[in-house]
Parts: structure tokens; C-alpha cells; sequence
């Protein structure tokens, strides 16, 4: 990716979003790019695309909203990753992004060097190989065939753990749910209700982790100090 | 008599008079008088009280201090001068104390005994503030010229000495920042003055934190050399080269004036921390005289001597020249402005490096600058090169000096070469500027070009666990496995053991025919051997007949025929028999093989 292409070999909708992008009109690129992600809702360019849409009309909330959701999705992507400090650094409030222990974020960096699905064929795949080889082990007539069958099934075993754990850290990472403000400001209550006391307020692009959820309230935390109830409609989830 | 009269009265009362005069004049020689060394004072400083008196006293007592601590004293001093026939003598007691709480406090009048007599001080009252007292100025006092600040702290100060009071702009001098102290004092951290509006240079190893003995203003003290720097003024005027400090911690053994106390643990020991700072060390800087300022003169100022080298003076074109200009001597030679060259058209110039090798020592700066320009003539000939005027201000003799122009002949031989004609200054690299930060711009044909995964769904990673589950499945089986072979193996073979034996039996059959005797022997014993082996498991070819008996001891009878067989076999070999023993040899194996199965 990278790469300047002609849009002929492009997907029409995308052909439009450039041209609309490409002459200011943010508005018409960001609804064309929405109904492309309608179809890949995991296409990290898309989203990347769809937050610069957001970023240029000065909806900071909503494009940190995409940058991190295709940041999450290509840790390693240098553009994708200047655009969200470039959004974030716009953001009114000094909230640190959530970032996991540092095992985990790496191993979740390999993870999504490749897609799940691939590690996933991967690991099975090693593990039948692994399987079989213990087999031969547990059976084999040969002395030659039962040791090879011992050492080989090792391998394939600790290779099927390798390329699993990337793989599941990558997925779990994908799968935690976080909350994007996007409304320039909002208040946080301790309970889901209009006249509980507020404990806080939070600014347009303040990322927190969800917790919870009622019919028209989330329950968010920023940390384990910071934490409480806000309105459905002033958040976003990623 | 009435003249007489008056001169009597008059005698008397000058007589009178005198003894008034005289009896005032012990009167007053008989007071003590109470000084302090500093008023205001403030909270936790050293300050000292002192009585004195023009006559020696005695049994001296001094009035209750329970507001201060006394940490030094009494220092008793007597001294006695006889000048022109008059005897006069002082005595003087000083007390070192600290105050404890701000606010005001009045000491009580001191007594003493003179002649049996008892004479009182006067009494003082004493400010105590909170922080720092500013220092009083005295009176008319003009700066001393090498010293800069007095601290107002008796015991422990800092002071900053300039080697000059009035400098030139350009004319180096040396700042030294000294802490006295007659305290038990530990250093903690020390703060410069800010040094705005001046050249400054370290002297190497001149700061010297050890503490050494030194006598200022008559007392001794410990004095710790804090920094050392070469300072060079900039532009005329009034130089505030700021406040120097330091951090410092202090100790002070208190009399507590419970005797026992003071005699036995020497007192009690008081620990302060304290910012302590000079006042403002402040330069006057003059400016240059008018009078023969040379137009060329740029700043430079100091003792120096100018030298231009060119090398070599004769080239090739397409050969690099040095031009080298060296200022060296003593002054402000990293500020020193050398003159530019300005060289013909037809030499391609690179941009002139300059280099510093300077010195701060006591003596100020010294060392050289040197700019060296490097250039390429392209075209051949005999070149003037011209070097500018240079002028600098000599402080020492307070006059201008000049370098009168100079004119250098290079000779550039040889052809002439391509991009000659001009002068070529190769620009020194800059960093390239930001001059506004933007999102990086789209991804071009992001649909579908993304082989990742196409929905947050991720796949059934139970699955992983399948061989997992099925090697330990292996394992649990494993053992049922291995009884159900080795009970296979164990087990009887049945009839189909007897396949092969009948085989060998029906060669040694074709071969009775066939009249191959010592062949029929050998394949009738083989065919027993190979039935025992496939029946029983017993070694092929084993001559072991306690093996037969036992593999077939549940029927003695066969097995002991199977051992004649062999026998039979085996003696045949060496005796052969005729056709019907044989034939009846192969009947009898074909049977007990057949009834053995």
C-alpha cells in the first residue's frame, strides 16, 4: 500500500470518495468511504481513509474514532500511526491511549502481520502434523520411526503454540471494546441516570475502555480512579 | 579686697567646676556600652552583641537572653595605651548569639563592678525578621575595586571578586565566587549568576572545593573556591552579572546555659540549611574611544598579532588553495570578527571554516582564531588577492592597532578549465524547516486491496485443540494397544503357521524323488524348525530339545516326536537310509506337523 494508483482499477465508490476528497468536499468523500466499509469493516486503509475524511472536516472525536480502529488493526503502519498522534494531539484532554503490558502488545504486533485467519490454518495445521507424529511415536513398530516421531511432534507442537498465541493475543486485542467521545464535551456520572452527581468531563477524542452498558448509558473507565456513566450518543465504539 | 573677693569666688567656683567636670568625666568612663553588630536580624542568624568600657571591670554579669540561643563567646579582649602621659585602656566582652522567633526583644543592661562599685549597660532593643536581612549599605562607601559583595553573615558568606572593576567591551576578566565560612559547613550545590549580556569561559581545575585557610578583613576563614570564570562584556554600560549562591548546611553547637550541659556534651548542636547569595556583582563597562576608532574596527579587543598564510602561492588549476587567516594573542578572540576574502571570479570558493583554540586562564583569554578558506582557481594567471584592513582596541595601551591591508600575488598555471567564470559559494547545509504539520493523504485503492481479515469475527479456536485432544487421546489407547499386540504375539499362530513347514515338506518331497537324499534330510529337518518357529515362537534352527519339550509339554508324546524327527534328520546325514525309512520320515513329519497345527 502506499503506492499512487491510477483509480481506474479501483472500486467505483472509492473513485468517487478520492475525487470528492481531492476537491475539499470531505462530506460526500466520507460518505462514499462508509459505504465502502459497509462491505470490508476491517479494511484498515478504509478506516484510515474514512478518519482523514473525518480530520479534515474537524470532527477530531470521529476520526480518532477510525485512525484507532485501523491502528489497532496495523500497529506498524507509520501513516496510519502519524495521522492518530496528529488527531490525538488535537484533542483537548491528556488522556494516554490504552496500551497493553508489553508482552502483549508485541505479540500482538505479530499477530497482525498476518491475517488471524492465516495463523489460524497455521496453527491447526501444525497441530495435526504435531498429532500425527505422536502417533507414530505411540505406535510405530520401528525404533527409528518412534524417535523421529517423538522429536518431529515437539516441533510441530511448539510451532502450533507460536504461531496460536500471536494470533489470539492479536484477536483479543481487536475484540476489547473502546469508546471515543465525540461530542466536544460530556459529562461523566457515577450512575446511569441524569441526576447523578457528575464525577468528571471528558472532550471531544478521549479515548477510555468500556465496561458496561444500559439502554442509553455506557459505563467507561479512563483508569481505575477515573471511571463512570455517559450518555450513548457522546460516544463512539470501536 | 573687693577684687580679691571676686578672684576667690571665681577661683572657687572654677575649682568646683573642674572637680564637676572631672567627677562627670569618671562618671561617664565608668558605663558600659552595648553594640550589636546588626539590626534588624533574622531568624536563625549569627549576630553579635558587644560591651564595651574604657575601664577595666570586673564580676561582669550579663542580663537574661532566654530569647536567643548564645553560640559563641565570651570573647574578652583588654588593651591599655599610655600616649603623652595619659594612660587610657578599653575592655570589651562579645557574646555570639542566634535569635530563635521574629518579632522584638530588649536586652537588659549588663553590670559589672568597677572599684566596688556597681556599673550598668544601656539597654538595646533588637529586631528579629523572618528570611533574609538585606545588607546595610554604608554610608558614603564606594565598592572596593576587587570586591564585589560583602555578605552580611559575620560566620559563613559568599563573596564574588572581579580581577577588574572597569573593563572595555571585549576586555577579558577573571570572576572568582569564594565561600567563607567559620562554621562546620557542607556544600551543597552552588548557583551562578546568570551571566546575561557576557562572554564567560571556565577556567579548567580553578574551582577548588576544599576548603583552605584564608585571613579577610583580619579574621581567619575557611574559604572554598566555588568557580572561576573569564568574563567578557559585551557593549558599554552598567554590566549586572547577577547574584552567585550557594546551598549550604551549617552546624552550630548552642550553649544551652545549663553549666552540667555545656560541660559534659559541649552544648547543643543546631543544624541549618540556607540559600546563601552575593549581592549583585555589577562591572562598569567603558566604552571605546571615539577618537581614532579606525573604520575597519569591528569589536575585536585584546594584545594581538595577525598573520595570512596562503599556501602554496604557486598552483595548477583545478588545485586547491589555503588562505589562512590566524588572529592570536590575548583578548576576546572567540568574539573577534577576521576579515573576509574577496577573491576573483574565475575561483570556485567553499565555505571558510573557522576554528577556535582558546584558553581561559588567570591572565584572561589567549590562544588564536583562524578562518581558512579553501578555493579552486579554474582560469590560469598572476592573481592579487586582497586581504582587508583589520583594526582591533589594545586595552592594555588603550589604543587602536591596525593590520594595513595586504596584498598576496598567486600564480595559477596550466589550462583552462570548465566551469570557470564564477565564483561558486557552495552554501553550509540547513536543516529543513516545518512550516505546518497535516494528516498524510489517502490510501489509493484501499478496497479490497486488504488480505487481512475482513470482519472483526475470529475463527473457532477450539479447533487448535482437536489434536491436542486426539494425541491425548492417542495415549490414553495406548496402552490397550500394546497388551492386544503383545497378546497377539503371544498367542498360538494356528494353522496358518503350518504353511511354510508344508512348503519345505513338499520340496523335500520333489527332492526324495528326485533322489536328492542328503537335500530331502535337510528340508524334512527345516520344514520341523520352521513349524516350531511359527507355531511356538522358538528360536529357528535351535538344537535345543529341552526347548521343544517344554513348548509342547502339554503333549509329551509330540514333542518327543518331533525331537526323533530331528534326530532321524540329523543321523541320516552321516547314515544314510533307504527309500521306505525315508518315505516314513516324510509321512511321519507331514503328520505330527498337520496334528500339531
Amino acid at each position: 500500500m502506499g503506492s499512487i494508483a491510477t483509480p481506474l482499477h479501483a472500486h467505483p465508490l472509492e473513485d468517487s470518495a478520492v475525487v470528492y476528497y481531492d476537491s475539499g468536499r470531505f462530506e460526500e468523500a466520507a460518505a462514499f468511504y462508509d459505504r465502502l466499509l459497509a462491505e470490508e469493516p476491517q479494511n484498515p486503509w478504509l478506516l484510515y481513509n474514512r478518519g482523514n475524511c473525518a480530520y479534515k472536516l474537524g470532527r477530531i472525536g470521529e476520526a480518532i474514532r477510525y485512525f484507532l480502529a485501523a491502528y489497532r488493526i496495523r500497529p506498524l503502519n507509520e501513516d496510519i500511526r502519524h495521522n492518530l498522534e496528529m488527531a490525538l494531539a488535537r484533542a483537548p484532554d491528556e488522556i494516554p491511549l490504552p496500551e497493553p503490558f508489553f508482552v502483549f502488545r508485541w505479540l500482538g504486533i505479530i499477530g497482525s502481520l498476518l491475517p488471524i485467519r492465516t495463523w489460524w490454518i497455521l496453527a491447526l495445521g501444525t497441530g495435526a502434523i504435531a498429532m500425527t507424529l505422536m502417533g507414530i511415536y505411540a505406535f510405530g513398530f520401528q525404533e527409528v520411526w518412534r524417535r523421529w516421531g517423538f522429536y518431529g511432534s515437539l516441533v510441530a507442537a511448539g510451532l502450533s503454540v507460536l504461531f496460536f498465541l500471536p494470533a489470539f493475543v492479536h484477536g483479543q486485542q481487536l475484540k476489547q471494546p473502546l469508546t471515543v467521545v465525540v461530542v466536544p464535551e460530556c459529562e461523566v456520572s457515577s450512575e446511569p441516570s441524569t441526576t447523578a452527581p457528575k464525577l468528571f468531563v471528558l472532550h471531544e477524542g478521549a479515548v477510555a475502555h468500556l465496561r458496561d452498558s444500559t439502554a442509553s448509558y455506557f459505563l467507561i473507565m479512563i483508569d481505575s480512579r477515573r471511571q463512570g456513566w455517559v450518555k450513548r450518543e457522546n460516544v463512539e465504539i470501536l | 579686697m573687693k577684687i580679691t573677693s571676686i578672684n576667690f569666688t571665681l577661683t572657687s567656683l572654677l575649682f568646683f567646676a573642674w572637680v564637676a567636670s572631672s567627677y562627670l568625666h569618671i562618671a561617664r568612663a565608668q558605663e558600659i556600652r552595648a553594640e550589636v553588630s546588626r539590626n534588624p536580624v533574622a531568624v536563625g542568624e549569627v549576630f553579635r552583641i558587644t560591651y564595651k568600657s574604657n575601664v577595666q571591670f570586673e564580676d561582669f554579669r550579663m542580663p537574661r537572653l532566654s530569647d536567643f540561643s548564645i553560640v559563641g563567646g565570651p570573647y574578652q579582649s583588654f588593651s591599655q595605651t599610655f600616649i603623652n602621659g595619659r594612660l587610657s585602656m578599653s575592655m570589651s566582652i562579645s557574646y555570639d548569639l542566634i535569635p530563635q522567633k521574629k518579632g522584638k526583644y530588649i536586652v537588659g543592661a549588663a553590670t559589672a563592678r568597677y572599684e566596688g562599685r556597681t556599673i550598668t549597660s544601656n539597654t538595646l532593643e533588637i529586631e528579629v525578621v523572618e528570611g533574609q536581612v538585606p545588607a546595610p549599605r554604608a554610608p558614603g562607601r564606594e565598592p572596593e575595586t576587587r570586591q564585589q559583595v560583602a555578605s552580611d553573615n559575620q560566620d559563613i558568606f559568599i563573596q564574588a571578586f572581579t580581577s577588574k572593576s572597569s573593563v572595555y567591551p571585549g576586555e577579558p576578566f577573571v570572576l572568582t565566587v569564594k565561600l567563607f565560612t567559620r562554621l562546620q559547613t557542607e556544600l551543597k550545590d552552588v548557583i551562578m549568576p546568570r551571566l546575561k549580556g557576557a562572554y564567560i569561559q571556565e577556567i579548567p581545575d580553578a574551582a577548588d572545593r576544599q576548603f583552605r585557610v584564608e585571613v579577610h578583613n583580619g579574621q581567619r576563614y575557611y574559604v572554598a573556591v566555588l568557580r572561576k570564570l573569564v568574563v567578557v562584556a559585551q557593549k558599554p554600560g552598567t554590566l549586572n552579572l547577577g547574584k552567585a549562591g550557594a546551598e549550604v548546611k551549617y552546624q552550630i553547637v548552642e550553649r544551652t546555659g545549663d553549666f552540667w550541659q555545656d560541660f559534659f556534651s559541649g552544648g547543643r548542636l543546631r543544624i541549618f540549611e540556607k540559600n546563601l547569595e552575593s549581592a549583585p556583582i555589577i562591572i562598569h563597562v567603558k566604552d571605546f574611544p571615539t577618537q581614532g576608532k579606525p573604520a575597519s574596527f569591528t569589536g575585536a579587543c585584546g594584545v594581538f598579532e595577525m598573520h595570512n598564510i596562503v599556501e602554496p602561492s604557486r598552483i595548477q588549476t583545478g588545485d586547491a588553495v589555503k588562505f589562512r587567516l590566524r588572529l592570536s594573542g590575548q583578548g576576546n578572540l572567540p568574539l573577534a570578527e577576521l576579515p573576509r576574502l574577496q577573491l576573483p571570479p574565475s575561483f570556485e570558493v567553499f565555505e571558510p571554516k573557522t576554528t577556535d583554540k582558546v584558553a581561559a586562564s588567570e591572565a584572561g583569554l589567549s590562544g588564536y582564531r583562524e578562518t581558512e578558506l579553501i578555493a579552486i582557481p579554474r582560469s590560469p594567471g598572476e592573481f592579487k588577492i586582497v586581504i582587508p584592513e583589520f583594526s582591533w582596541f589594545d586595552y592594555k595601551a588603550e589604543k587602536y592597532r591596525i593590520h594595513p591591508v595586504e596584498e598576496i600575488t598567486l600564480t595559477v598555471e596550466g589550462a583552462q578549465l570548465a566551469g570557470g567564470g564564477t565564483s561558486v559559494i557552495s552554501p553550509g547545509k540547513k536543516e529543513v524547516g516545518i512550516l505546518q504539520d497535516d494528516i498524510r493523504y489517502l490510501k489509493r485503492q484501499a478496497f479490497g486491496n486488504y488480505a487481512g481479515d475482513k470482519d472483526s469475527s475470529t475463527p473457532a479456536w477450539g479447533w487448535l485443540l482437536l489434536p491436542w485432544a486426539a494425541t491425548v487421546g492417542l495415549f490414553l489407547v495406548r496402552p490397550t494397544v500394546r497388551r492386544l499386540r503383545q497378546e497377539a504375539e503371544a498367542a498360538p499362530r494356528g494353522r496358518r503357521s503350518t504353511r511354510r513347514a508344508m512348503d519345505l515338506l513338499r520340496q523335500a518331497e520333489k527332492a526324495l524323488a528326485e533322489g536328492q537324499s542328503e537335500r530331502f534330510y535337510e528340508l524334512c529337518a527345516r520344514a520341523v524348525y520352521q513349524f516350531l518357529h511359527d507355531r511356538f515362537r522358538l528360536p529357528l534352527h535351535s538344537t535345543d530339545r529341552s526347548m521343544i519339550r517344554q513348548a509342547l509339554s502339554n503333549d509329551p508324546e509330540k514333542g518327543e516326536g518331533f525331537v526323533q524327527v530331528l534326530d532321524e534328520c540329523e543321523a541320516a546325514r552321516y547314515a544314510p537310509t533307504d527309500a521306505t525309512a525315508r518315505l516314513d520320515l516324510l509321512v511321519k513329519c507331514r503328520t505330527l506337523i498337520e496334528h500339531s497345527a
